[in-house]
């Protein structure tokens, strides 16, 4: 009990004596100066809390100077790391980075061999065993380069260097070897002294080689000497035949034995003539040179096969011996340019003599850039391969466009100053939407607002608001203007100009879009100064693929359509006439030809040529759609002006080139760089576009119209009033102080001239009217018929025939074996086809053709229809027909295309009246239209397609059929409409959300906008309300805000609207109820409410996405699935990117974004065609359409598949003919049909280039060889080039053609003589005469079976024997024997 | 007393079955290994029988060196590499700044020489040490010298050479002897390394590293194949020669702009 206690008293006093302790020991420790300094404070709680063995950080990490070989840095030298990976024996690392150190320092590196790298870091020097210098190479005498002659071969290299080789040649000096002044690496090699070369005696042959291959055979080495020289007494005769070695024409002797270069005199003394000393070669002007064949690599040519011209050249004797000649590896004579119909070159730059090697340059079709590639043109690019020109097409359709650069001589070579430039072209995928993009509206692109205003003022010097030039010559009201002034023509249509804060953004904007298109999207954009937007400078093939071009569809159709409105003012009083204030130009051609311009920049759209000279005048429409005084003064449409020259269009000044160094390191996807815009995906070009517009016709007019009908109403007439008073006023003030008395008299005449001012002025008050003229930028359509079809299958015109050539050329034209690539023709279908179209009755859902009465009652077809109700005069009405022809062999109708129009007028003129039925000229079989309700009447000579209300409304169509046959008869299409007193409630038609819309997820409100009918419409606040309740109109609790006039434009166009602010239960299912009450006598309501639902959604998942990782091709497929959403996925997906090394920043929802060609579901696709073997980053994003986004990235490497050879013959085989062909099969490769460049090297050198047969999934080549040397396996390498993939195999086969029977072996077997032949053979015999008769067959050696022995009885002392070889068909001597 | 003799009978022909199916494969392995070892037996008229054993050794690890080789920067087992795609490939100038890069790997034709050789050689020491295991356990001796290993990098060649006396012999006294082995691959690595090296000197002279490879083929007349991808701040070239298959890959950091 007592230790217990005695314990615990210790224990209590250890506990309170180490609290002091501890404490007193932090205490010192935070007491230390450092720490201090360092605003450190020791925490225990920390300090229990820290690792005992400290982790590693930066603090520890040293400059190595040598690595250990085990660490992860396998010894490397000047690694940063940590101390532990040094190598401690290379020296004691610093804790500094390495730039800091002095071993690290760059310097001149010499190893022992006297090499010299510059720029290697001291210790990295060192570790490799050379001594690090301190500077430039260049300045280190050891380091400069000359020429260093020595018997194994010369060569320019550094002074130590040489030196340190001189060493192996004791009788050598360096100071007799190295000649520092030559620095020409060719003059280098020529100072040579040649190797040891020579003829290798052996006992029973000679053989030409090297010194040591003769050694190893002890044969007798004659150092340069030939072996055909007569005194070495080698059983060889010279110049037997040429063949090629290291690219040179060489002969060799019957052994074949190398001898002189083909052309080189021989020495009299048997000795090698050095190709240095041989025949020259002029290798600028190379053509089937008979006399030399010292080829030269290095400047240009080539030994290979001789061609029959080079020899039919040749002298008889050497015809049959001389097989090869220097060929040109630049194109000599490349194909030249073809020529418009006055006689200038397309393509300029291919009117060339010659084309190194490697080369690559373009050719178009027409002129390119600048919007003005024609419809049915197409890029190719042509490459100087080895010899050969190779032309490949760039896509189809212009989706990628041929780019070209000269690179100047100076960075191909930089050490010959006589190195020319030569050219670098490529294909390169036509990214025109981007161009589109670039006209989004922004003022933050890094120029400001004088900057821009210099620009906008030299491109636009002239304008203003009644002949606008530029975008920015818009007027607007001037809202500051105080209403207390009174209002003029000059304060109502202040220019923008005047107006500093609209016009700078106007400029800004403007400026902007030009930087961006110029200097963002080089080289695929251009400004298109005429409309002040960024174009296409290659338009796209649109043309009969229309709806894959959703960028530039606005609706269902393709191209743009908009009004432009004349502002037309007559002033108050009897003699005020009509005049232009504003926007006057509309009408004009200048006006309609800078529309049309931009219109043929967007694709194959406008008023514009195809590639075979036919323009096309109906693809853009200008017209007055508006009537009236002003309208009869303004006069028609002036339409855009005649057809420029077809010349034009058919010559190029240069190429397209587009800035050098992103075209020629980042040929694809050089837009996605640097593109700032705003991150807000819009739907197209032409919302944008619109805005661009609204600028002119809905700001400006819109404000206009009000301002004007406001000062006209309001200000024109009482403001007169009013200026009279005041204007009177004073005098009258004066009358009154002067006059006294008469005061009566006067206020009745001032009064009586007041009224009669005031009566003036409402009979003719001043009045404004709209003049408005319509622009339409419709498909190019081809030319009628089909008379160009045969031009597409015209080599001489084009180089390959393809739909959309042949679509281009005719609208009858059709394609033939669209599936067999070379075979495709284009023909014109039907060209004896002289009927019209049979128009059909075409119900639009959801009317049938139960709802129509038709004519004939039977069909409809060829009548027309007539609506069997009497349409609601709300309503504007669809209506459609369907085109068909008669099939002679089956008498039936069968689909058909045709254009149509539309007119009210039964005997209309086709090529000159009525509108097309689609609003555009396509070659279709369904026509669909809708008819809008007229806004104000319909004027009988008026041909209007509008519908008039309490009438009845009959339409006539007629059609042109692909053969231009127009129908006679025009096709009736008939309706009425109702029209009575407003008894009717407003009929609410539509919300701008359609009803069960999905709401974007966690969305608490949103703005919506109601369209009703009514003839009299309900009042600004609360006419129409709405409730979460269906209930009676009056119960209901939220009011919307509604117009008080009918809408003019859009969709909507006739319709009320009212808008309100929707409050929502944020991801649950919404139900609103609406009613609406009209202003009429009646007050009619709704009795009935329209309920909108608004769905609640998910967010958007991107589930899938591709490719990934390697792609075997350059055309890739985008894809991506999406999933949940608001429609289980359903969305529109874009991307932005391209090659990973040209992304710089995260693109995601980027204005830069393109839609992929295949969305608007769960799975998206897009088709790219790219670089091979490079890595692509794409960013996608989706949005469904409740708003909700998902985004992700898709990386891949592009490569494309191995060629392969299937079959190489022959392989193994002997042949008993100098005739062989050699064949190769490929398969795979980049065209996935084997399709590839071969040649053959190794024992005989050429090219497969005789024979190509292109099967679907193979691609044969042979070759056909004459070959002049019998008894000789040849050893062939077969190397096969897809330009992207190489594969080869090797061959062996061998040529006996001049083998004839030998005798191995002669014995008697009793009487008979037997004779063994070394190869079959048919034998005769003769007793007596040695010039027997061959032919006898009574003379015939019998034929031992299994063997090739024969037998003969003995009949004589002597046998002659002679045999002709059953394979060479070569006979034999003529053998004596005696038995 | 019935039923135990009845066991007994079938433990007897149990154990009979086991025994004539052991004789059975004893037999069997006595007849197959004689079979066996007179296939394997040396031909001692033919020298080729060494020769072909030792190049096909040079010639395997050859392909795997060259195949390293290329594809890894001139390194067998890279140290200072860039991570592209699966591939570590070596950098062969390198800077972590805005200035030109340093020359990692100076005289790189000797290095590549030498990374091959190690490699080589000791594959091959290990293919020889198989080949001695074999030949000792068939009985016959053998006597063999020290392995001299040689790469030759030519510019469309490489050769590798090997001197290593060997002799075996039978206990009869026949012997066979062979002491020079080569193999020749056709593989253009000496013009491939000269490119590169090409390359690394255009990186370090260029204007802020920008190296204009396109006009580089150009001046080669089209005979080199040239691609560079950018990874990071790093530049991965990949080059080739038109006609051939085999690519040397090498990384090139220069003139980095930003760090990561």
């Amino acid at each position: 009990m007592k230790s217990k206690k005695i314990k615990a008293f210790v224990m209590i006093f250890l506990m309170i004596s180490l609290i002091f302790y501890t404490a007193n020991t932090f205490r010192s420790l935070n007491q230390d100066e450092s720490v201090k300094n360092n605003n450190f404070k020791f925490n225990y709680f920390q300090f229990i809390k820290q690792d005992l063995i400290p982790n590693v950080n930066a603090d520890d990490k040293v400059c190595c100077q040598k690595t250990k070989v085990n660490s992860d840095f396998n010894g490397a030298s000047c690694v940063y790391t940590e101390q532990n990976n040094c190598d401690l024996s290379a020296g004691a690392p610093l804790a500094t980075s390495c730039e800091q150190t002095d071993y690290c320092k760059p310097s001149c590196c010499i190893n022992t061999n006297g090499q010299c790298q510059d720029n290697v870091e001291a210790a990295t020097c060192t570790n490799v065993g050379g001594a690090a210098r301190a500077g430039k190479c260049e300045d280190i005498g050891q380091c400069k380069v000359g020429c260093c002659n020595l018997p194994s071969g010369s060569s320019l290299i550094p002074q130590g260097q040489c030196a340190a080789s001189v060493r192996n040649f004791p009788n050598l000096q360096l100071d007799k070897v190295f000649d520092p002044s030559i620095q020409d690496e060719q003059q280098c090699i020529q100072q040579s002294q040649g190797t040891e070369e020579g003829c290798c005696v052996l006992s029973n042959q000679c053989s030409f080689g090297t010194r040591s291959e003769c050694a190893s055979q002890s044969g007798d080495f004659k150092l340069n000497n030939l072996c055909s020289y007569s005194a070495l007494g080698c059983p060889v005769t010279e110049k037997h035949h040429t063949q090629c070695y290291q690219g040179k024409v060489y002969w060799y002797d019957s052994s074949n034995n190398r001898e002189n270069i083909y052309g080189t005199n021989y020495r009299q003394d048997g000795q090698v003539v050095l190709p240095k000393n041989s025949c020259s070669l002029d290798h600028q002007g190379l053509s089937n040179n008979v006399q030399c064949g010292n080829c030269e690599y290095s400047l240009g040519t080539i030994c290979n096969d001789a061609t029959p011209e080079f020899k039919s050249q040749l002298s008889k004797d050497f015809n049959n011996k001389v097989n090869n000649q220097c060929v040109s590896l630049a194109c000599i004579n490349p194909e030249q340019s073809k020529k418009n119909s006055q006689g200038t070159s397309i393509n300029p730059w291919m009117d060339v003599k010659r084309r190194e090697n490697g080369e690559s340059w373009c050719q178009y079709e027409s002129k390119t850039g600048g919007g003005n590639d024609l419809v049915g043109s197409r890029h190719y690019i042509h490459r100087c391969i080895n010899g050969k020109e190779v032309t490949t097409e760039c896509s189809d359709r212009r989706k990628e466009i041929c780019v070209q650069n000269d690179i100047p001589g100076n960075l191909i070579d930089p050490k010959n100053s006589q190195q020319k430039p030569l050219t670098f072209a490529d294909c390169v995928p036509n990214n025109w939407e981007q161009c589109l993009s670039a006209n989004e509206d922004t003022e933050d692109c890094g120029i400001n607002i004088n900057e821009a205003s210099v620009s906008y003022a030299t491109l636009y010097p002239t304008g203003d608001t009644k002949t606008p030039n530029g975008p920015c010559d818009v007027f607007l009201e001037s809202r500051d203007a105080p209403f207390s002034t009174a209002p003029s023509l000059e304060n109502m249509f202040k220019p923008l100009k005047d107006q500093d804060n609209n016009f700078n953004s106007c400029v800004l904007k403007t400026m902007c879009k030009k930087k961006t298109c110029e200097e963002e999207v080089t080289g695929l954009c251009y400004f298109n100064k005429n409309v002040g937007l960024c174009a296409p400078s290659v338009p796209p093939g649109s043309l009969g693929k229309e709806q894959d071009f959703s960028a530039l569809t606005n609706g269902d159709k393709i191209g743009f359509n908009f009004e432009c409105k004349e502002i037309w003012v007559k002033g108050a009083g009897p003699k005020s006439r009509w005049n232009c204030e504003a926007n006057c130009g509309c009408a004009r051609s200048f006006y309609a030809d800078k529309w049309n311009n931009y219109c043929t920049n967007l694709g194959d759209l406008g008023a514009k040529y195809n590639v075979a000279g036919k323009y096309s005048a109906l693809s853009f429409i200008h017209k007055r759609t508006s009537q009236g005084d002003a309208a009869d003064i303004s006069g028609p449409a002036d339409g855009i002006s005649p057809a420029p020259s077809f010349n034009i269009f058919t010559r190029n000044e240069k190429p397209l080139t587009g800035d050098f160094w992103s075209l020629l390191s980042a040929s694809t996807n050089i837009l996605i760089l640097n593109r700032n815009l705003d991150a807000n995906l819009k739907p197209g070009f032409f919302s944008l576009y619109d805005n661009w517009l609204g600028v002119i016709s809905i700001t400006g007019i819109s404000f206009i119209l009000t301002s004007i009908v406001y000062s006209f109403a309001v200000g024109g007439g009482f403001t007169y009033t009013a200026f009279s008073l005041a204007a009177t006023t004073p005098f009258l003030t004066s009358g009154v102080s002067i006059l006294g008395v008469s005061i009566p008299i006067i206020g009745v005449i001032i009064l009586a001239s007041l009224l009669i001012l005031t009566l003036i002025n409402l009979i003719w008050s001043a009045q404004q009217e709209d003049v408005v003229y319509q622009l339409s930028c419709n498909s190019y359509s081809p030319p009628s018929k089909g008379e160009d079809c045969k031009l597409c299958n015209d080599k001489t015109k084009f180089r390959e025939c393809t739909e959309y050539l042949c679509k281009s050329l005719g609208k009858a034209c059709e394609l033939e074996n669209k599936n067999f690539p070379g075979n495709q023709t284009c023909i014109w279908k039907n060209p004896s086809d002289t009927l019209p179209v049979v128009i059909q009755p075409l119900a639009i859902a959801p009317r049938t053709l139960n709802d129509f009465i038709l004519t004939p009652s039977s069909s409809g077809n060829g009548g027309g229809y007539e609506f069997k109700e009497t349409l609601k005069s709300f309503d504007s009405v669809d209506v459609g027909i369907k085109v068909s022809s008669l099939d002679k062999k089956t008498t039936k109708l069968i689909d058909s295309q045709a254009e149509c129009k539309i007119s009210r007028n039964i005997n209309f003129d086709y090529e000159k009246e009525g509108e097309f039925f689609t609003g555009d000229s396509l070659i279709l079989t369904e026509h669909k239209k809708k008819i809008p309700i007229a806004t104000k009447g319909i004027s009988p000579n008026e041909d209007r397609i509008e519908l008039e209300t309490g009438k009845e409304n009959t339409f006539y169509v007629k059609c042109k059929s692909v053969n231009d046959i127009v129908n006679a008869n025009a096709y009736f299409i008939k309706m009425r409409l109702e029209l009575g007193p407003d008894l009717a409630p407003p009929l609410i038609k539509e919300f701008n959300l359609p009803d069960n819309s999905f709401m974007k997820y966690n969305l608490n409100n949103t703005n919506l906008i109601l369209y009703y009918e009514d003839q009299t419409g309900v009042n600004l606040n609360g006419g129409c309300k709405y409730s979460e309740v269906d209930q009676d109109y009056k119960l209901m609790e939220s009011n919307m805000s509604c117009s008080q006039t009918k809408l003019i434009s859009g969709t909507n166009q006739g319709k009320f609207a009212c808008s309100t602010n929707l409050k929502l239960n944020p991801n649950k299912d919404n139900v609103f109820y609406f009613r609406c009450q009209d202003k009429s006598e009646n007050k009619n309501v709704n009795t009935q409410s329209t309920a909108l639902h608004l769905k609640a959604s998910q967010p958007l998942k991107i589930i899938d996405k591709g490719p990934i990782g390697n792609v075997l091709t350059t055309k890739v497929n985008l894809t991506l699935s999406t999933d949940v959403g608001s429609e289980n996925g359903k969305s529109t997906c874009y991307y932005a990117g391209g090659r990973k090394d040209l992304v710089t920043k995260d693109l995601t929802f980027s204005g830069a974004g393109v839609k992929f060609t295949s969305t608007n579901s769960n799975n998206h696709e897009t088709r790219l065609s790219l670089q091979n073997e490079q890595d692509y980053l794409f960013y996608v994003w989706c949005r469904d359409i409740a708003g909700n986004e998902a985004h992700d990235k898709i990386e891949f490497h592009t490569t494309t598949p191995d060629l392969i050879i299937e079959d190489t013959q022959p392989n193994q085989q002997t042949f008993y003919t100098d005739q062989v062909r050699l064949s190769v099969a490929t398969s795979g490769g980049i065209k996935g049909n084997g399709e590839s460049t071969c040649s053959y090297n190794g024992d005989l050198n050429g090219y497969f280039n005789e024979y190509k047969q292109e099967l679907q999934d193979k691609f044969i080549q042979t070759k056909n060889l004459t070959l002049i040397t019998s008894g000789t396996t040849y050893d062939l390498n077969i190397t096969c080039t897809d330009q992207y993939k190489t594969t080869a195999k090797e061959i062996s086969f061998t040529v006996d053609y001049a083998a004839y029977p030998q005798i191995i072996r002669v014995y008697r077997t009793q009487n008979l003589l037997n004779v063994l032949f070394d190869n079959p053979a048919d034998c005769r015999y003769s007793s007596n005469e040695p010039n027997f008769d061959f032919n006898q067959t009574s003379t015939k050696m019998i034929d031992l079976p299994g063997s090739n022995a024969k037998q003969v009885q003995i009949s004589s002392t002597v046998i002659y024997i002679k045999c002709q070889d059953t394979r060479t068909n070569r006979f034999s001597p003529t053998y004596k024997i005696y038995p | 007393m019935h039923k135990r003799g009845q066991i007994t009978v079938f433990i007897i022909l149990g154990i009979l079955i086991v025994a004539v199916l052991g004789i059975i494969f004893y037999l069997y392995n006595v007849k197959v290994a004689p079979e066996t070892k007179k296939q394997s037996e040396f031909d001692f008229s033919k020298t080729e029988v060494i020769k072909n054993y030792i190049e096909s050794c040079i010639e395997k690890s050859g392909n795997e060196a060259l195949s390293l080789i290329g594809k890894q920067g001139g390194e067998i087992n890279p140290g200072f590499y860039q991570y592209y795609k699966t591939d570590k490939i070596s950098y062969l100038c390198y800077t972590t700044s805005f200035s030109a890069c340093y020359n990692k790997k100076p005289f790189l034709s000797e290095f590549v020489k030498n990374e091959i050789d190690t490699y080589v050689k000791q594959k091959i020491t290990s293919c020889i040490n198989d080949l001695n295991k074999a030949v000792k356990d068939k009985g016959y001796s053998i006597q063999t010298g020290t392995v001299n290993l040689n790469t030759k990098i030519n510019p469309y060649t490489t050769m590798i050479e090997l001197n290593y006396p060997i002799t075996i012999r039978s206990s009869s006294g026949a012997e066979v002897k062979q002491d020079k082995f080569s193999k020749n691959f056709n593989i253009p690595l000496g013009r491939l390394i000269n490119v590169a090296e090409d390359i690394v000197n255009g990186e370090i002279k260029s204007l802020q590293g920008f190296f204009p490879y396109q006009s580089y083929i150009l001046s080669q007349n089209g005979e080199i194949e040239i691609t560079r991808n950018t990874w990071g701040n790093t530049e991965i070239y990949s080059t080739n020669l038109r006609n051939s298959n085999y690519k040397f890959q090498f990384s090139i950091q220069n003139y980095v702009k930003s760090f990561p």
